[in-house]
C-alpha cells in the first residue's frame, strides 16, 4: 500500500509537471497543446541522445544531467515558440476549436519524424543516477525516483516564484487577467503567447527526461502520458497551479493503489475519478467557479 | 413533389429487379478500377513477363511497430535474393508494402488492396493477432495465400481448418503451443501447483491467458491462483507483483511484450520478490536486456524457438540482415519474416504464379530450408503451424545471453 | 424540387458504383467511405450546428456496434437490432450529455475524452460479453430473410447514409437546427427566447450520437468480425478532424472531411514511412490556410456565405411601420412584476442589496445608475440568468424567483442584451425566427420530414419575422449574416428578436450603447412604438435623454441598492441621486437630460 502511494506520487509529480504546461499557455491564450505528450516524447529522445553524447565525451554524468535539461529547455522552447506561430496564432482570430486539431497535426508530425530519426524501437534510457534500489522500510525507491521527486519540488518551486514574483510571470499573469489592458500597460500579449507555448514545450520536454528512465522511451510514449497530464490538469483546475499539482499526485496514487485491487480496470479507476469530479466540480477541484455577466 | 420522389425510388427498384442479377465483382479483365490506384498496379498474376507482385501488410507505425519493421527486413532480404538468383523464369518478384497501423480495419483495407488492386499472389500478414483475425476471411475467400511471421493467436490458422484449401498458413510459435511448453516445464518438471499469471490487455495477452487458462483445465485439471493484468505503457507492476507475493505463488506466467517485460523485471527488484517467471517469446526480445540489463538473468525463463547459434544458416542470416541494415533489431521476427516470404518463393519456383498452385505448393513443400527452426516439411493439410511446441524450447539468460537452461 | 433531384441522381450513382467499378476493395472502400460519413455528419450537428464538442465519438461508434451486434448474436434481426443500437446510443448520448453539462471547454473535452476511453477499455476488458481484443465473430447481416452480399450489404449502406444524409439535412434547415446552431453561438440569448438549452443540448448529444451509432454497426457487420482494438481515441479524433477540415456545420463539409480523413490515408498507403507526416501536414496547412473548413473557406472565397433560410418569397413593404401592425405581438395586459428584497452575492460582494420594485404594467420603467450599481445583476436577476441569494420576484402574482431564463421567457419576460448576444452565424431574419420558439406548433418529426405543416409554419414565421424586422427598420437587412451588422443594427435586431417571443415585459439592457448617432434616433423611435404597442418596458440606459423622455417611472440603484424612485422630473432634481452621480461622467449628462 506504502508503495503504491510513493510509486503513485511520483508519477503523479511527474503528471503535473507538464500539466503546468498546459496551465500556462490557456490563462494567456485560452488555448492548450494537445500534442503535449509528444512534446514531452521528443523532449525524451533529445534528452537521450544529449546525455548519451555528453558522457560519451567524457563529461561527468551529473553535469551532463544539468546540462541536458538546460539544453532540452531551450530546444524545447523553440519547439514550443515553433508551434505558437505555426499552429495556435494563425487560427487565433477565429472563435473556433481548430487549435485542438491543429496542435495535433504538428503532434503526430512530430511523432512521424522522431520514428525516422529514433527508429521503431524501444530505446532504454538509463537513468544518469543509476536504478539502485533504496529501502525504506517495506518501500522500495530508486535513485532515479528520488531525482525525480527533488526535481519536482524544485521545479515546482521555481515555477510558482516565476509566476508569481518575476517581472515576466507578472505580465504572464497580466495577459490572462485581462488582455486588452495588458496590451494598453506596454505588453505584447503575442509575445507573451509565445512565451507561454516555449515555457510550456520546456516544461513537457523536462518532463520527458524525468519520466524517460521510468517508462521506456519510444516514438509512441507520449499520447498516454500527454492524457494523463490533460486529466490531471482538469482535475485539478486548469486556472489554478496548485490544483494542477494536487490533481497530478492524485491521479498518480488514485492509479497505482486502485491496482492493488483490480488493475485490469486500473485506468478505468483514473476515469472515473475524472467524471466524478467534473459531475460535481466542473471546474475541477480548485477551479474558480466564473459567474458569467450578460 | 412527394409523389414524383415515391415515384423516382419505385423506377430505382424496379431497376433492380429487372436487371435481375447484381454486378459482379473482381471477374478478370474487368479490374475497371485497377487503373486508378496510385501506380502501385503491376502486370496481373499470369503475365508471363512483368515482375511478380508479393505483398506484406504489417504494422510500421503503432505499438507493434518494431515487430512489422524486423519482419519487414527478413521479407526484404529474401526477395532481394530471389531477385538476385534469376527470379522465377526470368520473372522478378516485386513487393509491396502497406501499413495497417496495428488497426484492424485499416488491415482489412490493405489486404483487399493487395489482393484486388496489386494482384498479389501471395502476401506475407500481419503482427497482430487481431488484425489477422480480420482479414484472413478476405484472403481465405479470394483464393491467397498468407503466410503469418508474427501474429501468434492460437485460432488465425484454425479457423479454416475445416474447409478444403486453408491458405492461412504461419511461421510464428503459436500461443497454443507456447503455453503447452512452458506449462509443460512448469507443472510436469517444475511439479508446481501454484501459478500466477500476468498478462497485458492487448490481444496478445488476452489471448494467451484464454490459452493458460484452456490448457491448464484440459491437461493439468488445474486452476491459475492469481491472474492480474497490466496496461500497455505502464509505468510499473509493482501492485500486481504485491499480490503475487501476497499469493505466495511458485511461479508467474508473464505474457506480454518487451517494453512491459522490462517494467515487470524492474518491478521486480523495486519490491526484493524474484519470483521464478515464465514467460511467452516475446521476453526473449534483445529490447528487453537492453532495457533492463542484468534484471534479466534472475529467474527468467522464457519460450523461444529461435536462437542466432542454433544453425549455421540462423548464424549466416543474421549476419547478412546485420550487413544490410546496420542491427538486427528482433532477430526472431526477422528470421520468420524471411521464412514466410521464402515459402512462397520457393513455390513460385515450383509451380508458377497462380495462387492456388502457391499454395497447394507450400502446404505440400517438403525440402524446405529455413532460418528459423522450421523442418524441411512444414506443413501438412491438418497443421498449418510451422513452429509447433516440439520446435519450442525454454530458453534462460545466462549472462545476459539466451541458452538453453 | 432541385434537392430531391439531386438525391436521385447521387441515389443512382451509388447504385450503379458496384457496376461502374467491380471491384471488391472498391465497394469495401465505399462501404468504409459512406459509414465514415454517415458518423461524420452525427458529429456535424452536434460540434458544427449546435457548438458542442465531442472527443469522445469512438464510443458511441463502439457502443452502436457491439449493441447491434450483440442483438444479432442473440437472434434478434439485424433490422431490429440496428434499432436497438441507435436507442442505446441515444441514451449514452443524453446521458453523456446531462454529465456535461455544466462543463464547458477544456472540461468538457475532458469528458467526453473521458467517456470514449471508459467505452474504449470496457470493450477491451468486459471480455465475456465483448469478446475484448479477440473479437466477436458476427453473421453476415440478412433483411428479411435475404441475406446480404458484399454489393447487397454496399447498397443498404448506400441506402441509410442516403436517408441520413437527407434527414440531417432536413433538420439543418428547420427550426431544430435553427435551435441548435442559436444554442451554439449564445446559449443565454436562446435560453432568453424559450429555449430550454439543457434539453436542447441533450436532444444534440443524443442525435449525435444515434448517428455516429448507426455508423458503428454498419462498420460491424462489414467484414462480419470485429474487435476492441476499433475504437480508440485516434478514432474521435478523426471523427472531429473530418468535421473542422471539412468545415464546422456546413452542409457538404462531412463529405470533404469524409474525404480527407478516409480516402486521404489511402493515397498515401504505401508512403508508410511518412503517412503520418504527410497526413500532418496537409491537416495543418489546411487549418491554417481554411479555418473555417474547406467548405467554409471554399464558400468564403466564392463571396457567398452559406445561406440557411428556407424558401421565403415573402417581400413586405420595409418602411418603418406604425405600431398597429406589432399589436398582435402582445396584448395590451395588465402585468405586476413585484420584486421584494432582492439580494444578490458574489463571494461576499453585494451586487444588489435588498432591492423592493413594484411595477404595474403596462408602463416604461427607467432603471439607472452609474457604473456598478447593480443594473446589470438586476436584469440578470429578473430574467432568470441569476437566481437570487435571498429575497423574491412575482410576476402576475406567480413566485418565478429560482425561473431559468427559458421558464422567464414563457411568461413573458425576455430581454435584449447589453454585450450584444446575436446569433452571429445566421441571418437577421433567422435570428428573428429563432425567436419564435415558444410559438412553433410543428413538432419534431413534422421538422425531420419536412411536412406540409412544416412548411406552411415557415412561410408565416418568416413574413411575420419580416413584419418585426419592418417594425424596427431592419427589414432590407433580412438576408444579412448577423455578425456584419453595425452595433447600433445588432440591437435592433436584438429588440425584433425579443419582439418575436410576444412578451408582456421586455427588458433593454442599455439598448443604445455603442450605437452611432442616427442610429440612437432611430432606436429611441423604435423604444416609443415599443411603448404604443402596449408592453411593459424595463429600460436599462446611459442616455438620459432617452430615459427621461421615454420613461413613466425611473428607479435609481447605487451600490446595490435602490436610492430614488419616481417620476422623471423628481429623479432629476433628487439630491441624492445627483450625489450619487457626482464625480462620474453622468452628471453633466443628467443635468443636459432636461
Amino acid at each position: 500500500m506504502l508503495q503504491a502511494v510513493v510509486s503513485g506520487l511520483i508519477l503523479g509529480s511527474i503528471y503535473a509537471i507538464i500539466a503546468q504546461g498546459y496551465y500556462i499557455t490557456y490563462i494567456t491564450t485560452r488555448t492548450l497543446n494537445f500534442g503535449q505528450g509528444d512534446f514531452l516524447m521528443v523532449g525524451a529522445l533529445l534528452g537521450l541522445t544529449s546525455l548519451g553524447a555528453m558522457t560519451a565525451s567524457g563529461i561527468h554524468v551529473y553535469l551532463a544531467a544539468v546540462l541536458t535539461i538546460l539544453l532540452i529547455s531551450a530546444v524545447m522552447g523553440v519547439l514550443g515558440w515553433g508551434l505558437e506561430r505555426a499552429a495556435i496564432r494563425p487560427l487565433q482570430h477565429f472563435l473556433s476549436i481548430g487549435w485542438i486539431l491543429s496542435t495535433v497535426a504538428v503532434s503526430i508530425m512530430l511523432r512521424n519524424i522522431a520514428m525516422l530519426i529514433w527508429g521503431r524501437n524501444v530505446i532504454p534510457f538509463p537513468s544518469p543516477f543509476g536504478s539502485d534500489v533504496y529501502r525504506i522500510g517495506e518501500v522500495g525507491i530508486t535513485r532515479h525516483e528520488l531525482f525525480v521527486a527533488i526535481s519536482a519540488v524544485v521545479i515546482m518551486a521555481c515555477l510558482f516564484f516565476f509566476l508569481n514574483r518575476s517581472l515576466l510571470g507578472k505580465a504572464l499573469a497580466a495577459v490572462a487577467f485581462n488582455r486588452d489592458a495588458a496590451s494598453l500597460m506596454g505588453i505584447n500579449p503575442q509575445r507573451m503567447a509565445v512565451l507561454a507555448f516555449a515555457l510550456s514545450s520546456a516544461l513537457a520536454g523536462i518532463g520527458g527526461i524525468l519520466v524517460g528512465p521510468i517508462t521506456n522511451t519510444a516514438f509512441f510514449m507520449g499520447a498516454t502520458l500527454g492524457l494523463k497530464a490533460f486529466a490531471a490538469a482538469i482535475i485539478g483546475g486548469l486556472e489554478n497551479p496548485l490544483g494542477i499539482l494536487i490533481g497530478g499526485l492524485l491521479l498518480g496514487v488514485i492509479e497505482q493503489v486502485f491496482s492493488l485491487f483490480n488493475s485490469a480496470y486500473k485506468d478505468a479507476s483514473a476515469i472515473v475519478l475524472i467524471l466524478i469530479v467534473l459531475i460535481f466540480m466542473p471546474q475541477g477541484l480548485l477551479g474558480k467557479k466564473v459567474k458569467e455577466k450578460f | 413533389m412527394k409523389k414524383n420522389k415515391w415515384k423516382l425510388l419505385l423506377a430505382l427498384v424496379l431497376s433492380v429487379g429487372l436487371a435481375g442479377c447484381g454486378p459482379q465483382l473482381d471477374e478478370p479483365g474487368s479490374s475497371a478500377g485497377s487503373g486508378q490506384t496510385s501506380g502501385e498496379t503491376s502486370a496481373g498474376a499470369d503475365g508471363g513477363s512483368g515482375e511478380i507482385p508479393i505483398g506484406l501488410a504489417i504494422s510500421l507505425s503503432g505499438g507493434t511497430a518494431k515487430y512489422g519493421e524486423a519482419a519487414k527486413r527478413g521479407v526484404e532480404l529474401a526477395i532481394e535474393e530471389f531477385n538476385a538468383a534469376g527470379g522465377y523464369n526470368g520473372q522478378k518478384a516485386k513487393l509491396i508494402v502497406y501499413d495497417d497501423e496495428a488497426k484492424p480495419e485499416k488491415s482489412v483495407e490493405i489486404v483487399q488492396r493487395l489482393i484486388q488492386q496489386d494482384k498479389v499472389v501471395a502476401f506475407v500478414g500481419p503482427a497482430n493477432s487481431g488484425n489477422a483475425m480480420a482479414h484472413i476471411k478476405y484472403a481465405q475467400e479470394a483464393g491467397i495465400p498468407e503466410v503469418i511471421p508474427v501474429a501468434t493467436g492460437t485460432a488465425i490458422t484454425q479457423t479454416y481448418a475445416g474447409e478444403e484449401k486453408n491458405y492461412i498458413f504461419r511461421v510464428a510459435p503459436y500461443d497454443r503451443g507456447q503455453v503447452e511448453t512452458l506449462l509443460k516445464w512448469l507443472v510436469e518438471e517444475k511439479k508446481f501447483s501454484k501459478l500466477g499469471l500476468l498478462h497485458d490487455t492487448t490481444g496478445y495477452g488476452q489471448g494467451g491467458k484464454q490459452d493458460v487458462e484452456q490448457v491448464l483445465k484440459e491437461k493439468y485439471n488445474m486452476e491459475l491462483a492469481v491472474t492480474e493484468s497490466f496496461q500497455v505503457n505502464d509505468t510499473n507492476m509493482e501492485a500486481q507483483l504485491i499480490k503475487m507475493r501476497d499469493a505466495n505463488v511458485d511461479a508467474v506466467i508473464f505474457y506480454g511484450l518487451a517494453p512491459e517485460a522490462a517494467q515487470y523485471l524492474k518491478s521486480r527488484e523495486k519490491l526484493n520478490y524474484y519470483p521464478i517467471t515464465a514467460a511467452s517469446w516475446a521476453t526473449g526480445d534483445p529490447t528487453v536486456k537492453e532495457l533492463v540489463g542484468d534484471l534479466v538473468n534472475k529467474e527468467v525463463y522464457m519460450v523461444q524457438s529461435f536462437t542466432i547459434d542454433q544453425s549455421e544458416a540462423a548464424g549466416k542470416f543474421h549476419d547478412k540482415i546485420v550487413s544490410k541494415y546496420g542491427e538486427d533489431i528482433f532477430p526472431i521476427a526477422s528470421a520468420q519474416g524471411y521464412d514466410c516470404a521464402n515459402l512462397i518463393l520457393e513455390a513460385i519456383k515450383k509451380v508458377g504464379t497462380d495462387p492456388a498452385a502457391i499454395r497447394d505448393a507450400i502446404e505440400n513443400m517438403d525440402d524446405f530450408k529455413g532460418v528459423t527452426a522450421i523442418k524441411a516439411k512444414p506443413f501438412t493439410k491438418e497443421n498449418h503451424e510451422a513452429l509447433t511446441s516440439e520446435n519450442m524450447f525454454l530458453a534462460t539468460y545466462k549472462d545476459g545471453v539466451i541458452v538453453k537452461p | 424540387m432541385r434537392k430531391w433531384l439531386i438525391y436521385a441522381l447521387l441515389a443512382i450513382l451509388l447504385y450503379a458504383f458496384p457496376w461502374l467499378i467491380p471491384s471488391s476493395y472498391f465497394v469495401h472502400m465505399a462501404q468504409g467511405f459512406l459509414y465514415t460519413y454517415i458518423v461524420v455528419v452525427g458529429l456535424n450537428l452536434l460540434v458544427g450546428l449546435s457548438g458542442q464538442l465531442s472527443l469522445g465519438h469512438a464510443g458511441f461508434y463502439a457502443i452502436g456496434a457491439y449493441t447491434t451486434a450483440l442483438c444479432t448474436l442473440a437472434n434478434v434481426p439485424f433490422l431490429l437490432s440496428l434499432v436497438i443500437g441507435m436507442a442505446a446510443c441515444a441514451l449514452t448520448g443524453a446521458f453523456v450529455a446531462m454529465l456535461s453539462l455544466r462543463a464547458k471547454g477544456p472540461y468538457l473535452a475532458m469528458v467526453t475524452i473521458a467517456f470514449g476511453l471508459l467505452i474504449e477499455i470496457v470493450a477491451n476488458r468486459w471480455v465475456d460479453v465483448t469478446g475484448g481484443p479477440a473479437g466477436l465473430y458476427l453473421e453476415e447481416p440478412s433483411l428479411f430473410g435475404f441475406r446480404l452480399g458484399v454489393v447487397e450489404y454496399y447498397w443498404f449502406i448506400a441506402f441509410i447514409t442516403l436517408v441520413i444524409a437527407a434527414l440531417v439535412d432536413n433538420l439543418f434547415t428547420s427550426r431544430i437546427g435553427r435551435t441548435f446552431r442559436a444554442m451554439g453561438n449564445s446559449e443565454v440569448a436562446a435560453a432568453t427566447v424559450g429555449v430550454n438549452v439543457r434539453n436542447w443540448k441533450v436532444l444534440a448529444f443524443s442525435l449525435s450520437a444515434l448517428i455516429a451509432g448507426v455508423g458503428g454497426a454498419l462498420f460491424a457487420f462489414q467484414n462480419a468480425y470485429f474487435n476492441s482494438d476499433s475504437f480508440t481515441f485516434d478514432k474521435s479524433i478523426l471523427f472531429l478532424i473530418g468535421v473542422i477540415v471539412g468545415g464546422a456545420g456546413t452542409r457538404l463539409g462531412p463529405v470533404i472531411g469524409t474525404v480527407i480523413i478516409f480516402l486521404l490515408p489511402q493515397w498515401v498507403q504505401s508512403l508508410y514511412d511518412y503517412h503520418l507526416l504527410i497526413f500532418g501536414a496537409i491537416l495543418l496547412f489546411s487549418l491554417i490556410v481554411l479555418p473555417d473548413g474547406i467548405v467554409g473557406g471554399f464558400g468564403r472565397l466564392m463571396g457567398r456565405r452559406k445561406q440557411l433560410t428556407t424558401a421565403h418569397s415573402v417581400v413586405e413593404d420595409t418602411a418603418e411601420e406604425k405600431s398597429d401592425d406589432v399589436r398582435w405581438a402582445a396584448e395590451r395586459q395588465e402585468t405586476v412584476l413585484d420584486v421584494e428584497h432582492v439580494v444578490m452575492e458574489f463571494d461576499g460582494y453585494r451586487a444588489v442589496d435588498d432591492v423592493s420594485l413594484e411595477m404595474k404594467g403596462p408602463e416604461v420603467r427607467g432603471l439607472i445608475g452609474p457604473n456598478g450599481s447593480g443594473k446589470s445583476t438586476m436584469v440578470n436577476l429578473l430574467t432568470g440568468v441569476y437566481v437570487p441569494t435571498a429575497g423574491r420576484i412575482r410576476w402576475n402574482g406567480r413566485d418565478v424567483t429560482s425561473f431559468a431564463p427559458h421558464q422567464m421567457a414563457a411568461v413573458g419576460i425576455t430581454r435584449t442584451f447589453q454585450n450584444l448576444q446575436l446569433f452571429g452565424e445566421m441571418t437577421v431574419l433567422q435570428n428573428v425566427m429563432v425567436g419564435f420558439h415558444l410559438h412553433y406548433r410543428t413538432g419534431f418529426w413534422a421538422n425531420l420530414f419536412h411536412t406540409a405543416a412544416f412548411h406552411r409554419e415557415e412561410r408565416q414565421f418568416a413574413a411575420e419575422a419580416l413584419r418585426l424586422l419592418a417594425f424596427v427598420g431592419m427589414a432590407e437587412k433580412a438576408e444579412e449574416t448577423a455578425a456584419n451588422l453595425s452595433y447600433g443594427e445588432q440591437r435592433l435586431v436584438e429588440i425584433a428578436r425579443a419582439m418575436a417571443v410576444r412578451p408582456q415585459l421586455l427588458i433593454l439592457d442599455e439598448p443604445a450603447a455603442g450605437a452611432s448617432h442616427y442610429e440612437v434616433e432611430k432606436i429611441t423611435k423604435v423604444i416609443r412604438n415599443l411603448k404604443d404597442v402596449g408592453i411593459s418596458i424595463i429600460l436599462v440606459e446611459h442616455h438620459m435623454e432617452i430615459v427621461m423622455n421615454v420613461c413613466d417611472h425611473i428607479t435609481v440603484l447605487d451600490f446595490g441598492k435602490k436610492i430614488a424612485e419616481g417620476r422623471p422630473e423628481e429623479i432629476q432634481n433628487h439630491p441624492q441621486v445627483i450625489e450619487a452621480y457626482l464625480g462620474g461622467e453622468e452628471v453633466s449628462k443628467l443635468v443636459v437630460g432636461t
